[in-house]
């Protein structure tokens, strides 16, 4: 579940007595939300087959330095709209509250603002993402434990060698 | 707007009024129908942020929260389409013979009641013939088709078996603070 | 057996008559019984009336999906408010025609059992003298979304077609028409829609506020760059119905807010300064801020542009901001080159579709979501004559 969430408890309303609370949400969660919820699913799980699953997933990207240059490289990532503070907040909620880092590889190290900033200006605008996104996920499946879920991108890229 | 059909009432009287109404304004004029109050749990009027003619937006400014089956409902700001809520659904339910996508946009809209923002998922009911029981198009804050995480018109039923448009829902995410 | 007269109606008794006929002749007989025509039964035969392609005045629209009538793309003749003839499209498809105004491309979905099963993307074609289908070619998938003109569009010389796909992750799909079959898949990562520029370039507007530019190399790769951002997506983006820039490669994106950005499409796009349609008409240019109610461009297909005079025909509505979908009360007309307002006509009731014939006498066609087609006068704004037709979807006249 998403981490720093607060139920809000409801006030004395005759509607209210039977609902749920209400998520508070957090203005990182916000971000994530409006910006990459839609597709990439609320606690990260979507579409499958159709979306790449964010959910337990994201943290092996920080296992190589490759995978961790990568995601920022995104270009709805790097060229979002967010300030370079707010999408730092942002990825690093995605690799460690959505994804989950894994054993192996380089340490798992938060993203600081400076990189993010770095890191933007290289976006990965041109054709061939797709190709390259296997590339760095064969890449992380050598180096670190990846779960299960990532080696169909990793056999992908076997395939178009 | 997805012209999946007007019900039958609203289409003559979209063809009788002069063109300045817009859609929402004319089903909202014809009186609310009368439901069961929304089952939304309400938050403690926050008193602190008075309602005054400075906040909100002109969507908001406009909306009610007691009838989810007209189109100004609060959560509808970005609505597009056909109201769940009058299609034996909900507002986070699809009706029997539908299911829901689990793609969508993620828009905000704020509840008048207490002036807060909240995330709203647009979510499609998808997979039966398209429920022609009130259109609503509203764009508060919409994007346009090449920036999809805000935008309405894709039809949001990526992820299911099928892309038959039926109805919308506005599922609430959670209190954007 | 004789041969029926071509495009008779295979009737059985008639066939039945002729078969008689022929068994008529003796057993052993050598060669066949002399030449006796057939018994004229009919007095008319029934084929199809042959299709001039597609002229000055006519207007080709797509129906929107409604209950009560089939998708299709239907053509209306301008002079006389009546039908031409109807093609028939799936739910959400995108048209465009071929430079002869003969041959009309269908980007379009099917699913084997109708709402469910195997989905087929497909690029019809249909043409010959009758408007025929000609076949399909495969697409690898395409956007499915409430119809948008710039998801499909050709280059200008026809050669090739350009088709925005998003599953969700997004591509265009280039297809060859002379070889009739898919060349190549181009990811455009961050962006969408295609506005062809050139040869075999097309540009597409990313979610930053920038512009990609995609063209190939004289080897066919093809390769994406992007401009720097030139407007504020948040607070004012620019419509997805802009115009593209046709055979002279300008083009006008136009925002929420009425600024109008002309940029040169090509390798290294060249921008002009932006213009406010407000403006153009003596008015402030219209903002995002709450309550700023004032003249605003809104619709569906909400503008249209007529390249011999390098004007403008907008739909404009007095609103709110963000309500760039609200249906037009009045059309604007706007010199392109002096940033002017020429004219501004009330529509009847309000129109959310616009179009402009580009010809010596030229018609202004406005479309309604209620279904009522007006073919209007551009110089006076006087309504020529009305037709009700299926809600609409998209539009394209002959132009250039």
């Amino acid at each position: 579940m998403l981490a720093l969430v607060t139920a809000v408890a409801l006030g004395a309303t005759p509607q209210a007595s039977s609902a749920r609370a209400v998520t508070r949400l957090s203005a990182t969660q916000v971000a994530y939300l409006t910006h990459c919820g839609g597709c990439h699913g609320i606690e990260g799980v979507s579409a499958p087959g159709a979306v790449p699953t964010l959910r337990g997933l994201t943290g092996s990207f920080l296992c190589t330095q490759q995978g961790r240059e990568f995601i920022i490289r995104l270009p709805d990532v790097g060229l979002s709209t967010l300030s370079d503070r707010e999408l730092t907040d942002v990825m690093n909620f995605v690799v460690f509250d959505i994804g989950a880092p894994v054993a192996g590889g380089k340490p798992a190290r938060p993203y600081t603002v400076a990189e993010v900033a770095r890191l933007r200006r290289q976006p990965l605008t041109d054709t061939g993402l797709t190709v390259y996104r296997n590339q760095v996920v064969a890449g992380l499946a050598v180096k670190c434990q990846v779960p299960a879920a990532l080696h169909v991108y990793a056999a992908r890229a076997a395939g178009t060698r | 707007m997805k012209r999946t059909g007007v019900d039958n009432w609203g289409e003559r009287l979209t063809r009788r009024l002069a063109g300045q109404l817009s859609r929402r304004s004319a089903l909202a004029r014809l009186g609310a129908v009368l439901v069961a109050a929304p089952a939304f749990p309400l938050l403690p009027v926050q008193r602190a942020r008075a309602a005054d003619a400075n906040t909100g937006t002109d969507f908001s400014r406009a909306a009610q929260t007691t009838d989810d089956q007209a189109c100004n409902y609060w959560r509808y700001c970005g609505i597009d389409g056909n109201l769940c809520s009058c299609c034996g659904g909900s507002t986070h339910s699809c009706p029997p013979g539908s299911q829901p996508s689990p793609t969508s946009w993620i828009g905000s809209c704020i509840n008048p009641a207490d002036q807060r923002s909240y995330l709203i998922a647009y979510r499609d009911c998808c997979g039966s013939s398209v429920c022609n029981k009130c259109g609503c198009l509203n764009t508060d804050h919409a994007m346009p088709i090449y920036r999809p995480q805000a935008n309405n018109h894709v039809i949001w039923c990526i992820g299911t078996n099928t892309f038959e448009y039926h109805c919308s829902m506005a599922v609430l995410v959670g209190l954007a603070d | 057996m004789k041969r029926l007269p071509h495009g008779a109606a295979a009737c059985g008794i008639a066939a039945a008559l002729v078969l008689a006929a022929g068994l008529a002749q003796p057993a052993g007989a050598t060669g066949p019984a002399p030449d006796t025509a057939p018994p004229v039964l009919q007095s008319e035969t029934a084929g199809t009336t042959p299709f001039p392609g597609l002229m000055a005045h006519d207007l080709a629209y797509s129906a929107m999906d409604s209950v009560g009538a089939a998708p299709g793309i239907r053509i209306i003749d301008g002079d006389t408010a009546r039908l031409v003839g109807t093609v028939y499209a799936s739910q959400y498809a995108n048209f465009a025609w071929a430079a002869d105004h003969r041959t009309l491309y269908v980007s379009e979905t099917y699913w084997t059992m109708g709402n469910r099963g195997t989905r087929e993307d497909v690029l019809s074609i249909y043409g010959g003298p009758t408007l025929r289908n000609e076949g399909e070619i495969t697409l690898p998938g395409r956007l499915i979304s409430d119809p948008k003109t710039n998801t499909f569009a050709l280059s200008s010389d026809g050669h090739y077609a350009y088709d925005y796909s998003f599953q969700p992750a997004p591509s265009v799909s280039v297809i060859d028409l002379r070889q009739r079959k898919l060349l190549t898949s181009v990811e455009i990562p961050g962006c969408g829609l295609v506005y062809p520029f050139g040869e075999r370039g097309f540009a597409s507007l990313c979610a930053d506020g920038s512009l990609a530019v995609i063209d190939a190399d004289a080897q066919g790769r093809y390769s994406v760059h992007r401009t720097k951002r030139f407007f504020d997506i948040m607070d004012d983006p620019v419509m997805d119905e802009s115009i593209g820039g046709g055979r002279s490669g300008l083009a006008f994106f136009i925002t929420n807010n009425g600024w109008v950005h002309p940029v040169h499409l090509g390798d290294q796009p060249r921008f002009d300064k932006a213009w406010s349609l407000e403006q153009a008409a003596g008015l402030a240019p219209a903002t995002s801020r709450v309550g700023a109610i004032t003249w605003r461009p809104g619709g569906q297909v909400f503008a249209a542009y007529q390249q011999s005079t390098a004007r403008l025909y907008v739909l404009m509505h007095e609103g709110h901001p963000w309500s760039s979908e609200q249906a037009g009360t009045q059309v604007w007309v706007l010199d392109t080159r002096q940033h002017r307002l020429l004219q501004r006509f009330d529509v009847p009731e309000s129109a959310s579709l616009v179009a402009i014939t580009d010809d010596a006498q030229p018609l202004l066609f406005a479309l309604s979501g209620s279904g009522w087609l007006w073919v209007m006068n551009p110089d006076s704004g006087a309504v020529l004559r009305a037709m009700q037709i299926v809600t609409p979807a998209l539009v394209k006249v002959r132009g250039e």
